[in-house]
């Protein structure tokens, strides 16, 4: 597998285990590489803070308040992580 | 806007142009495209005194992850709240659940408690989860939501909106904008009810550099989430025009002052 495929894998269970039904309820909904916020019930800002949260946590990153705002699917999610994971090597190299 | 009526012109006459005027404003307003008005809704961001406007921004399809925009914080702990840069926030000794109103089927929702930043929205059910497990979730989430709010404010993004149904003190709103000014906020929005004689929907700056505007309805605290008022996104179009003409005024000021 892949770096990106297991990038994908590791986002998708992050997204699927953090969707809720609104009453708290924490439900296995399907979730693919095209999923998107605003087709996805359950996934709304709640949501959204804990799947951050999480992705944070599971990556290692800090996503600026701009990439939060942006996520609106498992792509854009991909795409944060990436960037995220660059400004964090970069500022990594420059403390060198 | 320029009154366009020469000032010989009847009362009558004046007051019915500017009623014909609103009607049509607010006539513009109802053509205006789904997505222009959740762009709109989305420049701005609220900081209480309740859930009202987030709930007008919901209803407009904009739900930005935010931290107060769901909680009930009165003007002076908000204002402690911004200067002291929301510290403790992310202090899980400070949270507790409680429960809220029952409803029909006997459930309740739990509502999030901090020792300083008071209630808040969890939209989970009792009986739906493990009070553990949600108050571990509801933590994490203040603290990247105080990390998100705090980098907002430096940017200068958001136009900031607190609506007050009680009576609130010009000095309590000027502090206030003192607060997030100080840490960088582009603008507040005060938004209150007309007071006996004033026109509703008119939109000011004050002295104090608080854009001020009245409104003809607010929803009580006991009212739920509901935004009735057909003047919101009016006075919100009014609060990005003014802050366009001044931004575009300074503007031009500082080209002139470096070129002559």
């Amino acid at each position: 597998m892949s770096y990106a495929d297991a990038d994908l894998a590791e986002v998708l269970e992050i997204v699927r285990t953090q969707i809720s039904d609104g009453d708290g309820h924490l439900k296995d909904v399907q979730v693919g590489p095209h999923s998107r916020a605003d087709l996805t019930p359950g996934w709304d800002s709640i949501a959204m803070v804990n799947i951050l949260f999480r992705a944070e946590e599971v990556f290692d990153v800090e996503f600026t308040s701009l990439q939060m705002e942006q996520v609106r699917s498992v792509a854009d999610l991909l795409a944060a992580i990436a960037e995220a994971r660059w400004a964090r090597r970069s500022v990594r190299s420059a403390a060198v | 806007m320029a009154d366009p009526l020469p000032l010989a012109a009847p009362p009558l006459v004046r007051v019915l142009t500017r009623k014909t005027r609103t009607a049509l404003t607010l006539a513009r307003q109802a053509l205006a495209s789904p997505s222009a008005n959740a762009e709109l809704l989305d420049r701005f961001e609220s900081l209480g005194d309740s859930c009202e406007f987030a709930s007008l921004q919901n209803r407009h399809g904009v739900d930005q992850p935010s931290f107060f925009k769901w909680r009930g914080l009165r003007i002076s702990a908000l204002v402690a709240a911004v200067a002291g840069e929301l510290e403790g926030a992310g202090q899980l000794d400070q949270l507790s659940l409680v429960r809220g109103e029952t409803i029909a089927d006997g459930t309740a929702e739990y509502m999030l408690l901090h020792a300083l930043y008071g209630h808040s929205h969890t939209f989970a059910m009792t009986g739906a989860i493990e009070p553990e497990v949600l108050l571990r979730r509801e933590h994490r989430r203040m603290v990247l939501l105080r990390r998100k709010f705090l980098e907002d404010l430096r940017s200068g993004r958001r136009t900031y909106v607190f609506r007050s149904f009680d009576p609130v003190a010009d000095d309590d709103v000027e502090a206030l904008w003192s607060a997030l000014r100080l840490k960088g906020a582009r603008a507040l929005l005060w938004v209150r009810l007309a007071a006996p004689g004033e026109v509703a929907g008119r939109v000011w700056r004050s002295p104090g550099g608080v854009i001020v505007a009245t409104i003809d309805e607010l929803s009580g605290y006991h009212e739920g989430m509901e935004a009735r008022s057909p003047l919101w996104l009016p006075i919100l179009r009014q609060t990005e025009s003014m802050l366009d003409r001044e931004q575009r005024g300074f503007a031009e000021g500082a080209r002139r002052r470096r070129y002559g």
